[in-house]
């Protein structure tokens, strides 16, 4: 009879109560960092390409002649709480397969005392933007384009944050180098496989940069990372008039005996706009 | 023990039982309210900034000292955020309202309320308001001094606005009308504002090369040879006709085609309208719709027909009954008998022997039928495929009609009741989506022209016209535009849509 009684007052007990998760609430310390691709918010790990990380910095086609030292800015952007007091990280390099930039010869080190107040996330905030300062160096013009591959340094303040978020590669250049936009904006499939021959005309025919400020200006970013062209006939007309300005000078370039050959990349392939099919 | 059992059982049903009050109130004769009922709203298209709109509805339930009253309109460009009482027009009965809004779709909101329980009850209907240009069936002519005109037949009112050109532009477009198209959703910069947009616009050739695209909202101008292109149009270059089918609009000229996206299906807006290189060898007058995606063209350098939808492709024929290169384009048409496709071109040698070609969706040549040179057909000089209702072709040989079977080739004679005396000049079975499919037959005397719309039963003209449109000119072609936003033109026909749902052909090329 106890023991039943004992049944009931539970039972009953047990009708009075809810059920309920207890969800944990969010107390890590820890802060991370992350870079920013593109300009729209809202990016997916799973929405990063590679051409996003890609950064390009040509003397040339960025910088006025005669400038010797330029500054590419990149987003730095904290998880985690804000502080009340500043915050500083770091950048490190990282080696690539190809040729690197060396610190002190193509860009400034990132350990210079002079880049530390920038690189710091002010109280209260975060998001910055950090300096990368590149040097031209004659061996730029002599060997080619270096590559700096650089990605956050944990510190007392600072972990690593996504992988996906967490690398930028820059090309540093003294010839025309391949702008992001132009894969960003898939631009092969307008005019042909990137060259710098072709970039250099393009240049020269519409006498327009043909630089990432300049691409951005004809498209329209949609959502993170995922660009239309304001006018698509535009840009095709654009691909049919540089076939057409190429073959009139490739026949012109044929029949001068001091030349004789047409337009040529630097690997021999002929300067071709064919776009490539989807 | 049984007994605590069953008051375990008890407690447990209790536990899936809900507690609820019961609060509901029983109406008696006293509390309960008349009701209110509104008749005599219904749906109409008005001419903005032109028409009154005078209503009355009948109110039945309360003294009308008893009730007061609210007009609304919402829709079109109008604001939403307040609902449909954003935007108040009257609050009296009766409406007079001059339609001062933008062309577009709207919804009038008429609303009575007892001034002492509150209790309202609204009524609704639907109000379209058009511009004087924006809708009807625009009728291409050539003027006494053999230049280019057009009329605009209104089907609503049954008024006919003459010379439209000389009226909006200053002047008829110079040479005799060789084309009109029409374009839904084409993209153009306003010439007064330099703002990018997209507009219904109206095509016209003319002349030797000429032409020119009309905004249908205001007969504005907002292209011509001049400005179609990026770059310039080549003196050479003899622009022959523009077209909309699904996502692109076309141009076809003697250099070849052209295309742009349609501003209704592209994410950015921003585009220019302006065109790029031509692609293909060349083109012609005679276009038609394939797959619901591009166009069928007869391209008149290359004697070949052709299909472009962003690319050019040649038609695959591997029979041997026709020599492309030596025939030339008659007619071409577009059947769509119980949802299936049949496009068609009639085709004739230089010893005007003339082949019936057709075309599946798949842009193959699927038959190839020498016509009978004794047959009506083959002598014809006006010819017009019927579209939805009849797997036929009309033709006038001699001042006759005749209807041609593309079953089995017989031919029928057709004597459309009411049709007035006269040359007959033009055919064409005209319609859009389902809201009507005309025959129409154009009747030439002189300098005088009769346009006169059947309604068509099994291929055969039904009564007399419904519609006799009378005017000034030589006939040359008719093009009905609507004012509405087409997403997709002609598309859905060629989808399993035009079967299950009747998404049929939008209008015929």
């Amino acid at each position: 009879m106890k023991s039943i009684n004992k049944i009931i007052f539970g039972m009953l007990f047990l009708g009075l109560s809810a059920c309920e998760k207890d969800l944990p609430v969010y107390e890590t310390s820890v802060c991370q960092l992350n870079f920013v691709y593109g300009t729209q918010e809202g990016l997916q790990t799973d929405e990063v390409t590679d051409d996003m990380r890609m950064l390009s910095h040509s003397f040339i086609l960025n910088s006025g002649e005669g400038v010797m030292v330029d500054t590419v800015w990149v987003r730095v952007r904290t998880m985690g709480y804000l502080a009340d007091q500043d915050r500083p990280f770091e950048l490190i390099q990282l080696p690539t397969d190809g040729n690197d930039a060396v610190a002190g010869t193509h860009y400034v080190a990132f350990d210079d005392p002079d880049l530390q107040s920038f690189y710091m996330i002010p109280a209260g905030q975060a998001e910055v933007l950090a300096p990368i300062v590149v040097l031209r160096d004659p061996s730029l013009e002599e060997s080619g384009d270096v590559t700096l591959k650089f990605t956050f340094q944990e510190n007392d303040y600072f972990k690593l944050g996504y992988p996906e978020f967490s690398t930028y590669s820059l090309v540093i250049s003294d010839q025309l180098t391949k702008p992001s936009m132009w894969g960003s904006c898939s631009l092969d499939y307008y005019f042909g496989t990137y060259g710098a021959v072709k970039h250099e005309l393009m240049i020269k025919w519409m006498d327009q940069s043909w630089d990432d400020a300049y691409i951005e200006t004809l498209f329209e970013e949609l959502y993170a990372g995922f660009w239309l062209p304001k006018d698509e006939a535009y840009l095709s007309y654009l691909g049919d008039w540089f076939a057409e300005k190429l073959q009139e000078e490739n026949e012109e370039r044929l029949a001068d005996p001091e030349i004789g050959d047409v337009w040529r990349e630097a690997n021999g392939e002929p300067v071709d706009f064919t776009p490539l099919s989807y | 023990m049984k007994k605590y059992f069953i008051l375990v059982l008890v407690y447990c049903l209790s536990l899936l039982t809900a507690c609820f009050k019961d609060d509901t109130v029983v109406a008696t004769d006293e509390s309960m309210i008349s009701d209110i009922t509104i008749t005599g709203l219904k749906d109409t298209t008005v001419t903005a900034f032109s028409t009154v709109l005078e209503l009355e509805p009948e109110v039945v339930g309360y003294t009308e000292d008893e009730l007061s009253y609210a007009w609304y309109v919402y829709g079109g460009e109008l604001p939403v955020e307040g609902g449909y009482r954003t935007v108040k027009i009257a609050d009296t009965k009766k409406l007079s309202y001059l339609v001062d809004l933008k062309q577009g779709s709207y919804t009038l909101v008429f609303e009575a309320t007892h001034k002492e329980n509150g209790y309202t009850m609204l009524a609704e209907m639907d109000l379209k308001v058009s511009t004087a240009f924006s809708q009807g069936f625009y009728i291409l002519k050539e003027t006494e001094n053999g230049d280019c005109e057009l009329d605009l037949y209104n089907r609503d009112n049954g008024e006919c606005m003459s010379n439209i050109l000389e009226a909006t532009q200053g002047a008829a477009l110079t040479g005799a009308p060789r084309e009109l198209g029409v374009l839904y959703g084409k993209a153009y910069v306003d010439p007064e504002t330099a703002e990018a947009g997209g507009a219904n616009l109206l095509f016209v050739a003319s002349g030797d090369n000429e032409m020119a695209c009309f905004r249908t909202e205001d007969m504005m101008k907002v292209f011509d040879r001049s400005s179609i292109l990026f770059g310039e149009m080549t003196a050479d270059e003899i622009p022959y006709c523009m077209a909309s089918i699904a996502r692109l609009n076309l141009l076809f000229s003697n250099k070849g085609v052209r295309g742009d996206t349609p501003t209704g299906s592209s994410w950015v807006e921003g585009a220019t309208g302006k065109l790029g290189y031509p692609k293909g060898d060349g083109a012609s007058l005679f276009i038609q719709a394939c797959d619901g995606s591009g166009m069928l063209y007869w391209d008149e350098n290359a004697h070949r027909l052709r299909y472009y939808a962003g690319s050019v492709e040649e038609v695959e024929y591997f029979g041997d009954e026709i020599n492309w290169d030596e025939v030339f384009p008659v007619a071409t048409g577009w059947n769509h008998l119980a949802g299936v496709n049949t496009m068609w071109y009639i085709f004739e040698d230089q010893d005007g022997q003339r082949y019936l070609v057709f075309v599946d969706t798949t842009h193959a040549v699927t038959e190839v039928r020498r016509l009978d040179p004794a047959s009506h057909i083959a002598q014809a000089d006006v010819i017009a495929g019927n579209a939805l209702t009849s797997y036929s072709i009309y033709v006038e040989h001699d001042n006759q009609l005749w209807i041609y079977s593309l079953e089995d080739g017989t031919e029928v004679a057709l004597n459309p009741t009411g049709l007035p005396a006269g040359q007959i000049t033009y055919l064409s079975d005209l319609y859009f989506s389902s809201l009507f499919d005309y025959l129409l037959i154009g009747v030439q005397n002189g300098n005088e022209y009769a346009l006169c719309m059947y309604q068509i039963k099994g291929g055969q003209t039904l009564g007399g016209p419904e519609h006799l449109v009378e005017g000034e000119g030589k006939l040359k072609k008719v093009r009905y535009i609507s004012q509405s936003d087409m997403y997709l033109p002609n598309y859905y026909a060629f989808t399993d849509y035009a079967v299950t749902l009747g998404m049929g052909p939008d209008f015929p090329y």
